[in-house]
């Protein structure tokens, strides 16, 4: 659990809320133009900002030092070893007692996240975009240490972004997600507005805005769909929108 | 004043992140003061002037660039105090990794970039070992499980150090960085100052410029490999 008190934004103007508090299991969305001050919270969640920061916002967390992991579209496997050894590897540095069944869950976690199959042997710096990711996802949501899950604008990785927000969340993490994506966006349990370097909304998810998500969701999978139609070679027409449309309503 | 050293392999990122502590530390209302060591070349560091402090610059040359900053501590430090530096800051681009820049009354940061793969901290010696801060730069590039077997292996190399994620790019991390470069020791004179770590003996006459090969002109300490 962490909480937020008030800072100012880059016009001097303080935080408009008193004290936001932030539960293990539950995700967050933060949207917000470039430069509105998305990163900096992050680094403020990151460091457990005091008065004394950029942003002056105080950040206290119920766990002496959360534990953060932070993804973003632009890291990338540097090491040249296979999936096997290094997630066998990362599980002995986290104490995991059988690395054997841990790595055959991670592997299998991040499958479930992707199209392409991640194989034990394949080379980690082999991977494609979208295999990595998953693989970079399914490895935070299996360790035991980390609560705090921050994710960078992950919505062009070519993974299952909504299963990858369930899978975190499922697995008791904290979730961050900064997102351009309106269905992440709206999806989330809470969602943060950004603007001027300020925090200017903090909003629950209404349940209003839970059944109307439902839409974005039927045109999300329309478009995934247009995708994979394109990407097999096929036309599109106009009968294909008439079509989905009856089975829409 | 204080001193602080920032030792690191080239292109590690340690002026990035030390120019942007720097302004924290300068609104502060602290003087600092820096000096940069390398071996050929450090007109990158030329950045640092453009904070309007005291900037110098030695080059080692021929010598080991760390054996150059021992002979040239007190200098330094002398230069510094002259400027009315409230901070001395030293970058230095440690080369060998048998080497560690470090001397007991100053406070010390061995700079690491992440992207040097995470086999990386096995080749590490003394300079990790006798760093108080271990500065982190670059991490935006790797994977969050790669980050972590780094750190867990350079912990064990050495336990106690402080770990410092930074990005040199944004700035992040660089308030830390700077709160804990303030947190150093004041001191008035480097004169019962030691090396945290004794440098290899440079005693061949390879240090000394000879370029032939054949046996009889090693001199001095000589170490043939056995087969
Ligand atoms: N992606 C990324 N790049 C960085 C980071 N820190 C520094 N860089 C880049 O790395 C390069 C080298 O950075 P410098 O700060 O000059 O490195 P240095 O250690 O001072 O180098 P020398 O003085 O030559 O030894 C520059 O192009 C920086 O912009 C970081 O955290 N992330
Ligand atoms: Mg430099
Ligand atoms: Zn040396």
């Amino acid at each position: 659990m962490i909480h937020i008190y008030p800072g100012y934004n880059k016009n001097n103007e303080q935080e408009n809320y008193e004290c936001l508090t932030l539960l293990k299991g539950s995700v967050y969305s933060i949207v917000g133009p470039t430069g509105s001050g998305k990163s900096q919270f992050f680094e403020d969640i990151e460091l457990l900002s005091d008065s004394q920061g950029v942003t002056r916002r105080v950040i206290k967390s119920d766990a002496s030092i959360p534990v953060v992991a932070h993804l973003s579209q632009k890291m990338n496997f540097m090491v040249e070893m296979s999936v096997e050894e290094f997630v066998t590897i990362h599980a002995s540095c986290l104490g995991v007692g059988d690395t054997k069944k841990h790595c055959d869950s991670v592997v299998q976690l991040a499958n479930s996240i992707t199209g392409e199959e991640i194989f034990c042997h394949d080379l980690l710096t082999k991977l494609s975009g979208g295999q990595a990711r998953s693989l970079m996802i399914a490895d935070i949501a299996m360790n035991p240490n980390s609560d705090i899950v921050l994710l960078d604008e992950i919505e062009n990785a070519g993974i299952d972004r909504l299963k990858v927000l369930k899978m975190l969340s499922d697995a008791n993490k904290m979730v961050l997600i900064v997102t351009h994506d309106p269905l992440l966006a709206l999806l989330a349990d809470f969602r943060f507005v950004f603007k001027d370097g300020g925090i200017t909304h903090f909003l629950k998810q209404t349940l209003e805005e839970k059944r109307l998500s439902k839409h974005l969701l039927q045109i999300d999978r329309k478009q995934s769909d247009i995708r994979q139609r394109l990407r097999k070679g096929m036309e599109i027409r106009e009968d294909y929108f008439n079509e989905k449309k009856i089975t829409m309503e | 004043m204080k001193i602080t050293i920032i030792g690191g392999a080239a292109s590690t990122g340690k002026t990035a992140i030390t120019l942007y502590a720097l302004r924290h530390i300068i609104t502060k209302g602290i003087k600092p003061a820096v000096v940069k060591i390398d071996c050929l070349d450090a007109s990158q560091d030329k950045v640092y002037a453009s904070l309007n402090i005291p900037f110098a610059v030695g080059l080692s040359k021929d010598l080991c660039p760390d054996h150059y900053l021992a002979t040239n501590y007190i200098g330094m430090f002398n230069w510094a105090k002259s400027k009315e530096a409230d901070l001395l800051i030293i970058e230095t681009a440690g080369l060998c990794n048998r080497c560690a820049p470090f001397i007991d009354l100053a406070f010390s940061i061995c700079s690491i970039d992440y992207t040097t793969s995470i086999n990386a901290p096995a080749k590490f010696g003394p300079i990790v070992k006798t760093a108080d801060l271990l500065l982190l730069s670059k991490g935006d590039l790797i994977s969050q499980s790669e980050r972590e077997v780094f750190n867990y292996r350079l912990k064990e190399l050495n336990p106690n150090a402080v770990v410092q994620e930074v990005n040199g790019l944004s700035g992040r991390g660089s308030k830390k960085l700077a709160d804990y470069i303030l947190k150093g020791k004041n001191i008035d004179s480097l004169d019962g100052a030691t090396l945290k770590y004794t440098m290899p003996s440079a005693t061949c006459s390879y240090c000394v410029g000879e370029r032939r090969i054949a046996e009889c002109y090693h001199h001095g300490i000589v170490n043939t490999m056995t087969f």
